[in-house]
């Protein structure tokens, strides 16, 4: 009876001790989060800097914060593979090149808006999703969630939580970007992609 | 009457669809079949593709719920044609149109007529609420609509929305047939009006029937009338779709894939909400 108790006892301080780790974890994404929009909506209303100069601002700002090259292999998905190393690095530089040209169109919406936290989720041990949603002055809305993971090594540069999907009004841009480039890369080569992305 | 066959039309190819997919479906365990044994043989693979695998459940194309009945490859070559067609009509059309109404409107103007039209289209979104059992959204919706009918002035502003912090839960039938479960259907471009799937140009329709300016209910007196009304409520919402638009085709890559996924996942998230 006294083993059986001391078992108990030990699964509860277990599952107390994962819960808490848990609970940590999402405070330091949040935190990470809420720091970085807070400084790039004091960028946005910055009335004293020219609107690239804010943009290039914000992106360096807000770098740190995402893996673009985990996010160029998720929308590339199988076709990853067929890439051979000169490709896949030329992609991954095209993609940031891509993904923070149209994060700077995104957030110039976000001048007068806030950005509300309105919860957390830990899916897995090293994945967290934080649920947001953007209100502007007359009090529309939409959401924007961030997926987050934390990497196995640290990232030279990066935060120790990374971005690797945006999904703004329920649509991923990972998945968008997949369905597009798969599309692509069916009907043509690797090339035909390569050259779409370096016209944008 | 005409809508009475045009549902039937849809439903047909409705009922035409869902026999496909259950062949697809065949197909599509063949392919899983295969797929498990590529797996076997990627097994011996390096660390770092382990490691996008890590991922790989959360993106797979196959088996995503917002993919997996709205591939009908026959309808691909129209998609595409109507795709292009749609794109040159909101950038050599729409857009120029949405520039000169800018330049004789104010945008309190603009909203305000936006907040009216959206005012009016009540009865579809409390039956609709109602359809899927949300209550306590059926009620706040309702009381969003007294509010900003009165207080608001027909609906012009919105004091329930700015004043009362109360919501509004837009709900269509296309997202009632999702509640119970009816797939989606084939992925359609409708041509003007972007796209759809079969579920949701049903659901239009029977949303059509309870709309305030559906000329059988007198208050439009004819089909030209609503048509002038339908237009000009797209031309005053123009300004801000347009911009919309624009912003997400500098995205795009590939339109009609494109704009065909952002569709259907968007969508995929209203009806799980």
């Amino acid at each position: 009876m006294k083993i059986l108790i001391n078992i108990n006892k030990i699964v509860l301080v277990g599952l107390l001790l994962v819960s808490v780790s848990f609970a940590d974890d999402t405070n330091t994404v949040k935190e990470l989060f809420e720091n970085t929009f807070e400084n790039t909506i004091k960028i946005l209303n910055d009335q004293t800097i020219s609107k690239e100069q804010k943009h290039s601002n914000i992106i360096k700002s807000s770098e740190q914060m995402f893996d673009f090259e985990l996010m160029a292999k998720l929308s590339m998905g199988k076709n990853w593979r067929k890439l051979n190393e000169t490709q896949q690095n030329e992609f991954v530089k095209l993609y940031k090149k891509k993904m923070q040209s149209s994060y700077s169109t995104k957030i110039d919406n976000f001048t007068d808006s806030n950005m509300n936290v309105k919860f957390t989720k830990q899916l897995k041990p090293n994945k967290v999703v934080i649920y947001s949603s953007i209100v502007d002055n007359a009090k529309n809305s939409f959401d924007v969630d961030f997926k987050f993971y934390k990497p196995d090594i640290d990232k030279k540069g990066k935060n120790s939580w990374l971005v690797y999907d945006v999904i703004i009004k329920g649509v991923s841009i990972i998945k968008s970007d997949r369905a597009q480039f798969g599309a692509i890369l069916n009907r043509g080569a690797v090339d035909n992609l390569m050259d779409k992305m370096r016209e944008q | 009457m005409r809508f009475n066959i045009y549902i039937f039309v849809v439903v047909l190819l409705f009922a035409g669809c869902s026999n496909k997919q259950t062949n697809m479906n065949d197909t599509k365990q063949n392919n899983n079949i295969q797929k498990l044994d590529e797996n076997k043989t990627q097994k011996t693979q390096s660390k770092q593709d382990e490691f996008a695998d890590e991922f790989s459940d959360e993106f797979d194309d196959d088996n995503s719920n917002e993919n997996k009945e709205n591939n009908c490859m026959w309808l691909d070559g129209y998609n595409e044609v109507a795709t292009s067609f749609n794109d040159g009509f909101y950038i050599n059309v729409l857009t120029p149109v949405s520039k000169g109404y800018e330049t004789i409107t104010t945008k309190q103007i603009r909203v305000s007529i936006d907040n009216f039209f959206y005012n009016l289209l009540y009865t579809k979104r409390v039956i609709n609420n109602l359809l899927q059992l949300k209550f306590r959204k059926s009620l706040e919706e309702t009381g969003t609509f007294a509010i900003n009918t009165t207080f608001g002035l027909l609906g012009f502003f919105k004091p329930a929305q700015t004043m009362f912090d109360m919501k509004t839960h837009n709900e269509d039938f296309g997202q009632t047939l999702g509640f119970y479960g009816v797939g989606t259907g084939c992925h359609i471009v409708v041509p003007l009006l972007g796209p759809s799937n079969f579920r949701d140009l049903l659901g239009d329709f029977v949303d059509f029937e309870i709309d305030p300016i559906n000329p059988k209910y007198d208050i439009v007196k004819n089909y030209e009338q609503y048509v002038a009304i339908r237009l000009f409520k797209i031309i005053n919402e123009s300004p801000v779709k347009m911009k919309q638009y624009r912003q997400l085709k500098k995205d795009a890559l590939y339109l009609y894939p494109f704009l065909k996924n952002v569709y259907e996942q968007f969508r995929y998230n209203e009806v799980q909400k």
